[in-house]
C-alpha cells in the first residue's frame, strides 16, 4: 500500500477517504492559475489500495506502479467514506488497425509506426468531485486527449510518444473521446494510439508516474 | 390700392396657369409661353382671387408642392426667384395674399403660386419609420391636444418608433397602445448598429426569398450586405444592387478572413494537405503575444496560448483561401482540429478565434483550448523562437 498515507493526508485530508483504488490524477489548478496543476500532495504520486474497496478484490501493479487491469475491467477513484466513485476510467476494447479514415477527406491513413492501436474508453467525473479535492468545479476536469496515454512493451519498456499527425486525423469527432470529462459528465469514446509494439499494456498516466494499465494485442 | 391689386392678381394668373415664370418645370398641362401677356388671362384667375387677395391670411398650415415651384422675392410671376422648392415638398405656409402664399425654404422666405400647392395630409408620413427616445417621462395621448385622453406615459429614454408627424406632435406605439407624443419632447435615438453578412459566392440578389424571383443583380464573393432580417431560409439585405433577397446558403456572419497556421498545416509539414491548392496567397509573418508549446516525446504537436508579452511571438503562415473553396476549407480545417463552435470552448483541444497579426491583417487561427493548454503546458517545452520548423 505504498504513498497511500500520503494521498489520504494530502489529496482528502479532512475526509476520511482510505481506500483509493488508485490516485487522483488529473485534477486541474486554481482558476487564476495559468497552469494545470495537480492539487498539493498529489504530485508526489498516485496511492494505491490493496484491495478494491468495491469489490474488494486484490490491487495488482506493474512497474510503473500502473494499476492492472483487464479490458472492461473500471479503474478509478473512490471516496471512502461513501464507497462511491468520483472519477472511474475503462478501456472497454482495444483494436490494432493497419490504417484508419481520416475525418478530412475520407482517405485512408496510415500508421507512422507499426499500428494504430484504437482503444474504445469511457470515463465519469462526479458532480460532488469539488468535495473532495477543492476548487471550482468550473476548473476541474480530467484530460483523456491521446497524450495522457503510453504503452510498455512486453519487454517492459516504456513508451510515451505513441501520437503521431496520422492517429490525430483518424476517426469522426463523433466517435472520438472528447479531450477531457468535466464533474458531471460521463463520456465515451475512441482515442487513437500510433505504437510500435503489438503487444503490451496500455496506461492511462496523465503525468507519467502511475496510473492504471490494461492489455492489448497478443 | 385696387388697381395695384388687381394688376398683381393678372400678373398672377400668369403665374398659376402655368406660365414658365412660376413653374420651375412646367407640369403637362401648362400653357405656351404666349400665356404670360397680360390679357384676357384674368379669366383663369380662381373666383374672387382678385379680391381676396387684399387680405393677407395668417395660416401656418401645412401644404405640398405639386410641381417643382419657384420661390419668388414677390408675389409676381416677375419677381426675382430666390430658389426652387422640389415637387412633393412640404412647406408651411405662413400667409396668404391673393393666390400667392408666403413660406420659407432652405433658408429663404418668399412667395410660391398657391395653385401648386395642395393640402398637406393630415398626418405627415416620414419617409420611414425614425427611431426616436423619450427626454421625459411622456404621456402617449389619443389625440394631437393635451386636452385628449392620457392613454399611457412612456418613461424617460424609452426608444420610440414614430410612424408620422403632425405639427408639434409624433405618432407612435408603445406597450401595445397607439397615440400621440409631444415631439418637443423626444430626440433622435442612436441609430441601430447595422448587421452585416458576407457573400461566400457570386451570387444573385433576388426581388423576393426565393429563385422564382428575377434578380437584381449579383454581388461578388466576399461582399459586405446589410442584413435587412431573415424569411425561409433567406436574407433580406441591402446591397450594391439595391435592397433584396440573398439566400442564406451563401452568406456568412464573418468575412472570408484568411488563416494562420503555425505548426502541422504549415507548407511542407504532414497536415498541409488540408490547404494544398485552396491558397491563393501564403505570406510568413509573426503573431505577438502568443507562445508556441510542444508536448515532450510528441513534439509534432503543437498550440499556442495567448501570452501577456509583446515579445513573445509564433511565426505563422498567412493562408489566403480561394473564394469559392473558403466554406469548405474552413469546415475541413475545424473538422481537423476537432473545433466545434456550437460546443463550449474551454473543453476543445483547438478554439478558431480572430488573431490580428504583425501586418495587420485578421486572420483565423486555431489557439489551444483553456483546459487542455494548461494540461499540456505543464510540462510542454515552450519554444522559444516562437517557429514550428526550428523546434528542434
Amino acid at each position: 500500500m505504498k504513498k497511500q498515507g500520503k494521498i489520504i493526508t494530502g489529496v482528502v485530508s479532512s475526509a476520511a477517504v482510505v481506500g483509493l483504488v488508485a490516485w487522483g490524477i488529473g485534477f486541474a489548478g486554481a482558476a487564476s492559475s495559468n497552469e494545470w496543476k495537480l492539487p498539493g500532495d498529489l504530485v508526489a504520486g498516485p496511492a494505491i489500495a490493496e484491495a478494491n474497496p468495491s469489490t474488494g478484490t486484490a490491487v495488482k501493479t506493474d512497474r510503473f506502479d500502473n494499476v492492472q487491469k483487464k479490458i472492461g475491467e473500471k479503474a478509478g477513484l473512490v471516496d471512502e467514506q461513501t464507497n462511491k466513485s468520483y472519477f472511474t476510467i475503462e478501456v472497454t476494447k482495444t483494436q490494432l488497425l493497419n490504417r484508419c479514415t481520416s475525418r478530412v477527406g475520407n482517405q485512408q491513413l496510415a500508421p507512422t509506426r507499426s499500428r494504430f492501436l484504437v482503444l474504445d474508453v469511457k470515463a465519469t467525473l462526479a458532480a460532488s468531485v469539488s468535495e473532495q479535492v477543492g476548487g471550482s468545479t468550473r476548473d476541474l476536469f480530467m484530460p483523456l486527449v491521446a497524450e495522457a496515454f503510453s504503452v510498455t512493451t512486453s519487454s517492459g519498456t516504456p513508451d510515451r510518444n505513441v501520437t503521431s499527425e496520422t492517429a490525430w486525423g483518424c476517426f469522426d469527432d463523433s466517435v472520438l473521446l472528447p479531450p477531457v470529462v468535466n464533474p458531471g459528465q460521463s463520456v465515451t469514446g475512441k482515442v487513437v494510439l500510433d505504437v510500435d509494439a503489438t503487444t503490451g499494456k496500455v496506461a492511462y498516466d496523465p503525468e507519467d508516474n502511475g496510473g492504471w494499465s490494461w492489455p492489448y494485442g497478443g | 390700392m385696387h388697381r395695384y391689386t388687381l394688376g398683381t392678381a393678372i400678373a398672377l394668373a400668369v403665374a398659376v396657369t402655368g406660365g414658365t415664370t412660376g413653374l420651375a418645370t412646367p407640369p403637362a398641362h401648362s400653357a405656351p409661353a404666349a400665356a404670360t401677356t397680360l390679357d384676357s388671362s384674368t379669366r383663369s384667375l380662381p373666383p374672387g382671387a382678385g379680391v381676396a387677395a387684399i387680405a393677407a391670411q395668417a395660416a401656418n398650415q401645412q401644404k405640398t408642392t405639386t410641381h417643382n415651384l419657384n420661390l419668388r422675392r414677390g408675389k409676381s410671376a416677375g419677381t426675382k426667384v430666390l430658389v426652387t422648392i422640389p415637387r412633393n415638398t412640404t412647406l408651411v405656409v405662413t400667409s396668404t395674399s391673393g393666390s400667392w402664399s408666403r413660406t420659407s425654404y432652405k433658408g429663404r422666405t418668399g412667395w410660391v403660386a398657391s395653385a401648386y400647392l395642395k393640402k398637406a395630409a393630415d398626418a405627415k408620413a416620414p419617409a420611414k419609420s425614425t427611431r426616436k427616445r423619450t427626454t421625459y417621462n411622456l404621456n402617449l395621448r389619443r389625440g394631437k391636444s393635451t386636452g385628449t385622453k392620457v392613454l399611457l406615459t412612456i418613461p424617460r429614454n424609452t426608444t420610440l418608433v414614430v410612424t408620422s408627424t403632425s405639427g408639434s406632435w409624433s405618432r407612435t406605439s408603445y406597450k401595445g397602445r397607439t397615440g400621440w407624443v409631444a415631439s418637443a419632447y423626444l430626440k433622435n435615438a442612436a441609430a441601430a448598429k447595422p448587421t452585416y453578412r458576407w457573400t461566400t459566392a457570386n451570387v444573385n440578389v433576388r426581388k423576393g426569398n426565393s429563385t422564382r424571383h428575377g434578380s437584381l443583380g449579383v454581388v461578388p464573393t466576399n461582399t459586405r450586405v446589410t442584413y435587412v432580417r431573415t424569411s425561409g431560409g433567406w436574407s433580406k439585405a441591402k446591397t450594391s444592387k439595391g435592397t433584396g433577397w440573398i439566400s442564406n446558403k451563401y452568406l456568412d456572419k464573418h468575412p472570408q478572413h484568411s488563416v494562420v497556421v503555425y505548426g502541422t498545416l504549415r507548407k511542407g509539414q504532414s497536415a498541409h494537405h488540408i490547404l494544398s491548392g485552396r491558397t491563393t496567397k501564403q505570406t510568413k509573418t509573426k503573431l505577438a503575444y502568443y507562445n508556441m508549446y510542444l508536448k515532450p516525446h510528441q513534439t509534432w504537436w503543437s498550440f499556442i496560448t495567448p501570452s501577456s508579452s509583446r515579445s513573445r511571438t509564433v511565426v505563422v503562415e498567412r493562408m489566403d483561401i480561394k473564394s469559392g473553396h473558403y466554406r469548405s476549407t474552413l469546415a475541413n480545417l475545424d473538422k481537423w482540429e476537432r473545433f466545434d463552435a456550437t460546443k463550449p470552448l474551454a473543453d476543445q483541444n483547438y478554439n478558431r478565434k480572430l488573431v490580428t497579426d504583425r501586418d495587420g491583417k485578421i486572420s483565423w487561427a486555431y489557439v489551444g483550448g483553456s483546459k487542455i493548454s494548461k494540461y499540456l503546458s505543464m510540462h510542454g517545452i515552450r519554444v522559444v523562437s516562437g517557429d514550428y520548423l526550428s523546434r528542434y
